[in-house]
Parts: C-alpha cells; structure tokens; sequence
C-alpha cells in the first residue's frame, strides 16, 4: 500500500467515524466558519456568484475588479433590508433570474458597457442580499459571522475570476462558455422549478 | 490637552462597555481590547488602509490624540458606540473601495474622530491602574493601524490598488450586515 493510499484510507475511516457539524442547526450560531459556510450552501447562489467572476474575466479590464466590489456593497445593503424584515417582492425569481441572465452573459461572451453591467450585477445582488438577510440566525459574532458571509462570497467571485482566465486558450474559452451554459441551464431549472 | 486627558483618565470611573479580561485590568486586558471589540477592530482597519493607502503618518499622531482624549471621555457614559464605529468604517471602506482620493486634512480629522470613538468607547479599570490599561490600549491600535498601513502600502502598487478597493468593498459589506444585526436586536451592545 503506497502512502498515498495509506492516507486516503485513514481520511475515509475519519470521514465514517466522525459525527455531524450542524453548523446550520438554527438558533444563535458561531463567527466565521458560520458565515462562511452560508453563502456557499445554496446552489443557486454559488451559480451565480462564480458567473459574476466569469463575467468579469469576459468583460476584462476594470469590469475585472469592478463587479466584485460592487457585489459586496449592493448584496450588503439588500441583506440588511432582509434581517430588518423590510419585504421585497421577486425574490426567488430575481435569483433564478440571474443565473439564467449572467450564464447567458458568459455563454454568448456578451460586452455591454461597464455601466449596464454594473448595474445587472448589483440588481441581482440585491436579489441575493435579501434572500441572505432574510435567512441570517442571530450569530454569536456578527462581525465575524458578516466577515465570512463577505470573504466566502468574495472567493466565490475569485474562482469565477480564475476560473476566466482560461480565455487566454482556445480550449478555455470553449470551458468557460460551457461553464456558462451550464449556469443558465441552471438557472433555468431553478426558475422553472426543475431543481 | 494631554494634561487635561491625563486627569480626566484619573477620574474616569469604569464603563465596561464590553468586558475585557475578567479580574484582569492592567496591560493585557488593554491591549486585547481592541481585538475582542470587533467593531474597533474594524474600524482601525479601515483607518490603517486608508492612512496606508495614503502614504501618510502625521494623521496617526491624529489617531492617538483623538484616542488619548477619548480615555477622558470614557466617564461620560455616552452610551452604545457600536453603531457610531461601524458607521466610520462603512464611510472609510466606501472611500476606499472607490479610490476616492481625500485631502490630508480630512485624513487628519477621520483618524482623530476614529480615535476619539475607540478611546471613549474603552472600559478601564479606576485610578493609576487605567494608565496600564489604555497604554495597552494604545499598543494594540497601534500594531492593528501600523500593519494595516504596511500592508495597504503594498497593496497600493500591486495590481493598481485593486486589492485594496476590493478590502474597502468588504469592510463596507461588513459594517452594513453587523449594523443590521445591530438594529434587529435593537441597538443593544453584541
């Protein structure tokens, strides 16, 4: 047995023996590892976090930083609205939305000016940002809990960003439309009720 | 105005705002302060990025007046300051995050009001015993603002300052959500 496999075998017989987390057990939850689970246990939202990142690895130039500063900013103030209980209508439907529209983006590589693509991120982080709000428990740190909800978030735009970077290969620019297609394909399911 | 401070720290009587070290009033428990109090620490952030950013350091010598004063203030009871520190650090990470260029003047002023809210929002024990303490005060905002400065000096020629309109971008992001738990528990201290 190689030490490879010595490793993987005493990983698996951890993974079995070990007891559950329940990180998201309900109630007053912890700091940082809380908040950074939160953004990345729904599929929706990580579809559209990583076309975010995609799309601006496409747009490239400033767009390449710009969206993921803005996101942050725009899901934020939409997040505080949902913990106040301040209602939006749309919810659902405006993040189904946005993995449809920005896998689409991605797929047909669209360019339009920086501006208007501002302007359709930070529309679907409010989107995202209520959704979050609205679900957020009483954290036992909330700056800790609201500091990895953000860098979670944040991580998810950099993969999409790195993930982008392929464009400099025929082959990955081929990836990254599929990556974009199978973001709206989601997207779709998840407006339509499929998934 | 120091010796003023000097006095008005004397006669502070306690706050404890929020607790730092039970049983524990000396150096140690000043210096974790502003750690524990994560507001503060946000705060401080922000202001070591922008001061860094900046490339400047006459506003820390702002910092520390505003914070030697606010010691003196810490008597006066002025209640809850999350909301107030959160509120200068969204402000700051909103400056920083739009590359908005500010004048030293105004640098000045944001670091001195950043130290006075820290300084008046710090608990300390009664009497010579507060000196140890708000040193210990003093060091940790120190070390937080000076390696924030560091580091934001790097990331100021590093990719064009991306990194740090990206740090503003979630310091902001931050000081909303922890002001929207503030406001749903109903401003009390977390």
């Amino acid at each position: 047995m190689t030490s490879l496999n010595r490793i993987m075998s005493l990983l698996l017989g951890m993974l079995c023996a070990a007891s559950p987390a329940f990180s998201h057990s309900g109630g007053v939850i912890g700091g940082l590892q809380s908040g950074m689970l939160h953004p990345v246990t729904g599929l929706d939202h990580v579809v559209a976090m990583v076309a975010v990142g995609l799309w601006g690895g496409i747009l490239g130039g400033a767009a390449l930083w710009q969206l993921p500063v803005i996101f942050p900013i725009a899901m934020a103030f939409a997040g505080a609205l949902g913990a106040l209980g301040v209602p939006v209508p749309g919810i659902e439907i405006g993040i189904a939305l946005s993995g449809l529209v920005l896998g689409l983006a991605v797929f047909f590589m669209l360019r339009p000016p920086i501006g208007l693509a501002a302007a359709i991120v930070g529309l679907f982080a409010l989107f995202h940002g209520h959704a979050h709000g609205t679900e957020l428990p009483e954290a036992a740190n909330p700056l800790f809990y609201a500091l990895g909800f953000v860098v979670a978030t944040g991580t998810l735009h950099l993969a999409g960003i790195a993930f982008g970077t392929l464009m400099k290969w025929p082959s990955g620019r081929i990836a990254v439309r599929a990556a974009g297609a199978g973001i709206a394909v989601a997207g779709a399911a998840f407006l339509t009720g499929f998934a | 105005m120091i010796a003023v401070a000097m006095f008005l720290i004397l006669a502070a009587s306690p706050v404890l705002a929020h607790g730092t070290l039970p049983g524990d009033g000396g150096f140690a428990s000043g210096m974790l302060h502003p750690f524990l109090a994560t507001d503060h620490l946000l705060l401080l952030i922000s202001i070591g990025v922008l001061l860094g950013r900046g490339g400047m350091r006459s506003p820390l010598l702002a910092l520390l007046a505003g914070l030697v004063l606010g010691f003196g203030l810490t008597q006066l009871s002025l209640g809850p300051m999350q909301p107030a520190n959160l509120m200068l650090a969204l402000v700051v990470g909103g400056v920083l995050a739009a590359a908005i260029r500010v004048s030293g003047a105004i640098t000045i002023a944001t670091a001195f009001v950043a130290g006075l809210l820290v300084g008046a929002d710090t608990d300390g024990p009664i009497g010579t015993a507060a000196i140890t303490a708000y040193f210990g005060v003093t060091v940790a905002v120190l070390l937080i603002v000076l390696n924030c400065m560091a580091l934001a000096q790097l990331g100021a020629t590093w990719l064009n300052g991306i990194p740090l309109r990206v740090a503003g971008s979630w310091i902001t992001a931050v000081a909303i959500l922890v002001l929207a738990f503030l406001a749903r528990s109903g401003l009390g201290v977390i």
